[in-house]
């Protein structure tokens, strides 16, 4: 009987996240008064735009990298992608396509980049990710407000600011908006399907599984567990974090270019900066660790991030009167998940070494 | 890095560009003027439609030209299919043509659907003034 409470015991501890978030969901969501169809078509849409760039967690995570912060660095490099396939007037899925291409050597740079600095600072790895990032936010704000139109030749007017220089506020991307979406349509009783994106994020997780199996994933897996018991196995520690940080800043740059490309406008200084955070929130919300993630725990994170999204601002509206104060419940919700969840994180650790000390010292008195 | 290996990065990067290629040629959009105006020949003259509405093959909803009208219609990639429906007085379809034309043919920005509909006669399209 203990035993049956203590394994319910772990797994509630082990599911906090994601249980607190189907309890509060199941409170709002009769409350907001969305229909079901609303909801799903909702879901929909957001787990076709979000999904890839919170996949792009996984490969850090499975090389014990914890949350890559880093992966704005990508986003930013997809975003300069749209830059120039909207200055060159390109549309539909080539422009998709074209946009992908432009951004993957600037993406691998920035991912070498992040990867070699991760390597100098092996074990603080988010906190550098994070930091870096805004590093690189003002790095990329000075190229797009002054190296574009000046030193970078702009031939559409319209994207760069009356003085001839820098782009626009926003940039329009009115020429992809959902063209991967609109590929494949497929509506089943009134709700449309985005197929075309969904196999692509499918191929994405099947990419995921298939890399575990290889030579690449497996020792990833043990630099994941042991740094040290890797290196002294043979495997090239600090090769093999650089290439799962340059994987991982590459899929993110798609991932926001699919994004983007679901949003039909770029919000060009800002877009990239909450890429990171809602990702990293998403996939804790999913129930994933610091140290564990799975393909499940990204969809089922997307899911109930965004349906506190969809739900809150109303709920609060109904409730209180006020949509403003369910929105602002969202927000302290979800930043305050990130914080439980990598507090949890924190004392789970703690508790495994004080669990491994306490049996190592039995071993010794015995 | 073994030769190979070289051979194999150099593989993926050709590969990409030449996609990269394709992408833009496929996905570049460039604007035509399309006007309805009469247009003579030695041999003939043919008098400008009554009204028209012409629009790209799966593109956005056609423009409508009256006689002597021009208007501007986004065309994407290398090849198009150009939708003219003849109109008459009161705005009912008389004739439909669908003209198939790459960008190599275009002599220029202009393009008038009148001798375009009437098998492009030469001086369908010429360079805007």
């Amino acid at each position: 009987m203990n035993k049956k409470v203590d394994l319910l015991k772990h797994y509630l501890i082990q599911n906090a996240v994601p249980i607190l978030f189907i309890v509060v969901s199941a409170f709002a969501i009769p409350i907001s008064q969305f229909s079901g169809t609303y909801l799903v078509q909702e879901m929909l849409v957001r787990l076709s735009r979000n999904s890839f760039l919170v996949l792009s967690l996984l490969i850090p995570i499975m090389a014990g990298m914890g949350l890559n912060f880093g992966m704005v660095l990508g986003a930013m490099a997809g975003q300069i992608g749209l830059i120039f396939m909207s200055d060159w007037s390109v549309v539909g899925v080539p422009g998709v396509i074209l946009a992908a291409i432009i951004s993957t050597p600037l993406a691998i740079a920035l991912g070498w980049l992040t990867g070699t600095i991760l390597n100098l600072a092996k074990g603080r790895e988010m906190v550098t990710s994070f930091i870096l990032g805004f590093f690189m936010n003002g790095v990329y704000q000075l190229v797009v407000l002054y190296g574009f139109g000046s030193v970078v030749p702009m031939t559409n007017p319209a994207m760069v600011l009356s003085r001839g220089f820098g782009i626009r506020n926003v940039t329009n991307l009115e020429g992809i908006r959902k063209c991967l979406d609109n590929l494949m349509p497929l509506n089943i009783h009134g709700i449309d399907i985005p197929l075309a994106t969904f196999l692509i994020i499918g191929l994405f997780c099947l990419f995921v599984l298939w890399f575990r199996g290889t030579k690449l994933g497996q020792d990833m897996r043990a630099v994941g567990q042991d740094m040290k018991v890797a290196g002294d196995a043979g495997i090239p520690v600090e090769r093999t974090r650089l290439i799962a940080i340059i994987i991982s800043t590459v899929l993110a740059c798609y991932g926001q270019i699919i994004f983007l490309q679901n949003i039909g406008t770029m919000n060009t200084y800002n877009s990239h900066e909450q890429a990171g955070m809602f990702a990293i929130a998403s996939l804790l919300v999913g129930g994933a660790s610091v140290s564990r993630a799975s393909i499940f725990n990204v969809f089922l994170g997307v899911v109930l991030f965004h349906l506190m999204f969809v739900v809150s601002p109303m709920a609060g509206k109904y409730l209180i009167g006020e949509a403003q104060l369910g929105e602002y419940f969202r927000v302290f919700v979800s930043y305050g998940i990130i914080s439980l969840a990598l507090v949890l994180h924190a004392w789970r650790r703690q508790k495994d070494r004080e669990r491994a000390r306490r049996s190592l010292r039995g071993a010794v008195e015995e | 890095m073994k030769p190979r290996q070289i051979l194999v990065n150099l593989a993926i990067i050709t590969l990409m560009a030449i996609v990269a290629f394709i992408s833009y040629m496929n996905g570049k959009t460039s604007m035509i003027y399309v006007e309805n105006l009469p247009f003579e020949t030695e041999a003939a003259t043919y008098p400008a439609f009554e009204a028209a509405t012409v629009g790209m093959e799966g593109g956005p909803p056609p423009i409508f030209l009256e006689e002597g009208d021009r208007d501007v219609l986004t065309v994407v990639g290398r090849s198009h299919a150009l939708l003219i429906e003849e109109l008459d007085d009161n705005d009912n379809v008389v004739n439909t043509y669908r003209v198939d034309f790459k960008n190599s043919e275009l002599k220029g920005k202009v393009v008038n659907i009148v001798p375009l509909a009437h098998g492009k006669l030469p001086g369908w399209s010429y360079p805007l003034d």
